[in-house]
């Protein structure tokens, strides 16, 4: 990790509990808001990421780190001697691992993704949380997201006679 | 500094929310919305953006590729609403997401899908006119030898694909499907991979004209204005009740919500000729009868026309509803004014994201 290139800009990140991060410019540029501020020079110092834990942003660039080369169009040393297909493979069962995790911090993740606004984090997570809700009627979507049906009565009868699950 | 408070699934943002929706499959707006406050939210704010003002009226679809659209350019579905009067012409482009559109016909909607099959290969999915996002349906075959017959007899013909009605499912990504065609009625239970014939009632080998889903249960009109209810058996079938008597003559009909969304209304006509026959031959007057149906006493009632004066029923080709006057909605030459039915040959559809909440009529 000492061979890093000279040439390449690096980016501070900082968490609302005072961790920084130094990442390269091109791995924080997979978040498009990032990239934003990066673009419109606001990105000369620290860029301050608010409502993300410094436990959650660190799982944000690990994420960001494994997903560049693939993504950015330069290319990395890595992709030279692998196959695009088996490279997207490994990808894949490391997305699968990656995404190995309680549903507390899935959903901290969602709400980074959302709001660095990267795409592939997003899809991995919203998929993931789709996938263990499929299938399930609604008291079960209901405990497995631990949401609270925060309907009043009457209105829960409204939605229930609006679409009365006839077909069980 | 505190660390920021931990998320809980309704307090993600609401983009995160839709797009989780989003991958639920069709009908993701019906139960995802009635899992929290916040999910129905998202679902409403994000999906009315697309809908301009308005969102509660009739949008027109239309499937362009090849001669009808640029040559080489990706087949478009254009959502708009023309007639409309105080929002002027609006217009969404879409690119279909998987390529077929030019021999694809309409051939119902419900919960802001439609239902399209391919004059072909009698192949059918769901389309949602506002993204391209299209999801397979089983294909339609039917092996047995009253199935090979239809299927020789309207290989070519257009008539075989009448009106096809959506249900959400109780589990999250399942849905039924209810089907008439020339052949008869077939359904597809929620998750089920084939459909299945129903059979008809006893004593009751009439024609279905139209079939719409509506509170937990699918109505079917015959040509002799009878209706059936038709509800889950429980063993992946449908059971069916008849809710009104037949007529002695044969009509033609269909069905609507009533704008209150309190019952089934029904507009009929006596001149038998099926709704596009009738059109082809120009916007000539053609009497139509709206009746409600009194569940109690097995009959349809007519609906007095002070009763009326407060709503349009647009009765489409694909689809009919019912829609408040005071929202100015007018298909203009489109269509044909009889009363307060305008009959059109277009393919309308309700984008189910205004139907969320009553109130927001």
């Amino acid at each position: 990790m000492a061979t890093r290139e000279a040439g390449k800009k690096m980016i501070m990140l900082k968490s609302p509990d005072g961790m920084e991060f130094e990442v390269e410019e091109a791995v924080a540029m997979e978040s498009q808001t990032i990239r934003k501020m990066i673009e419109d020079d606001c990105a000369d110092t620290a860029i301050l990421i608010p409502n993300i834990n410094s436990k959650i942003l660190s799982r944000v660039i690990e994420y960001c780190n494994k997903h560049v080369p693939t993504t950015g169009a330069t290319g990395a040393a890595a992709s030279d001697t692998v196959a695009p297909a088996a490279l997207a493979e490994d990808l894949k069962i490391w997305d699968a691992e990656f995404i190995k995790v309680n549903r507390a911090t899935r959903f901290d993740l969602i709400q980074a993704a959302s709001y660095l606004n990267i795409k592939g984090l997003l899809d991995l997570t919203s998929q993931t949380t789709i996938d263990t809700i499929s299938d399930n009627s609604l008291e079960e979507i209901r405990s497995f997201l631990s949401t609270k049906n925060d309907y009043l009565p009457e209105e829960e009868q409204t939605i229930r006679r609006e679409n009365q699950w006839a077909f069980q | 500094m505190a660390p920021p408070p931990v998320v809980g699934f309704s307090d993600l943002p609401t983009e995160a929310l839709d797009e989780i929706a989003r991958r639920a499959g069709p009908l993701d707006n019906v139960l995802c919305s009635a899992v929290c406050r916040s999910w129905r939210r998202a679902l409403r704010t994000t999906r009315l953006r697309r809908l301009g003002r308005q969102p509660s009226l009739p949008h027109g679809i239309y499937m362009y590729e090849g001669s009808y659209w640029k040559e080489g350019q990706p087949p478009v579905v254009e959502v708009s609403r023309p007639y409309c009067r105080d929002s002027g012409r609006w217009a969404v482009k879409t690119v279909m997401e998987d390529g077929e559109v030019a021999r694809a016909r309409i051939i119902g909607s419900s919960y802001g899908w439609v239902v399209t099959v391919d004059n072909d290969t009698w192949a059918m999915s769901l389309l949602d006119p506002f993204t391209g996002r299209s999801f397979p349906l089983p294909p339609f075959t039917d092996s047995s030898r009253a199935g090979k017959q239809l299927w020789s007899e309207f290989r070519w013909g257009r008539a075989m694909f009448r009106k096809a009605a959506l249900a959400p499912g109780r589990r999250l990504g399942t849905h039924a499907v209810m089907l008439l065609h020339s052949g008869g009625r077939s359904y597809l239970a929620p998750g089920a991979t084939s459909w299945a014939t129903l059979r008809p009632p006893r004593g009751m080998p009439h024609k279905y004209l139209d079939v719409i889903f509506y509170r937990g249960a699918f109505y079917t009109v015959s040509s002799f204005a009878e209706v059936n209810a038709w509800v889950a058996d429980g063993s992946g079938s449908l059971r069916t009740r008849r809710l009104t008597s037949p007529r002695r003559e044969q009509v033609w009909a269909v069905l609507t919500e009533s704008v209150s969304r309190d019952g089934v209304l029904m507009v009929s006509s006596t001149d038998t000729r099926d709704h596009d026959t009738y059109l082809s031959y120009g916007f000539r007057q053609r009497q139509y009868r709206v009746h409600r149906c009194a569940e109690r006493e097995r009959r349809w009632l007519p609906v007095e026309n002070h009763e009326l004066e407060e709503m349009t029923i647009v009765v489409g080709g694909r689809c009919s509803f019912c829609v408040p006057r005071s929202y100015g909605y007018d298909v203009g030459d489109h269509g044909h004014r009889n009363g307060r039915v305008q009959a059109t040959s277009s393919h309308w559809f309700l984008p189910y994201v205004a139907r969320l909440d009553p109130a927001f009529w």
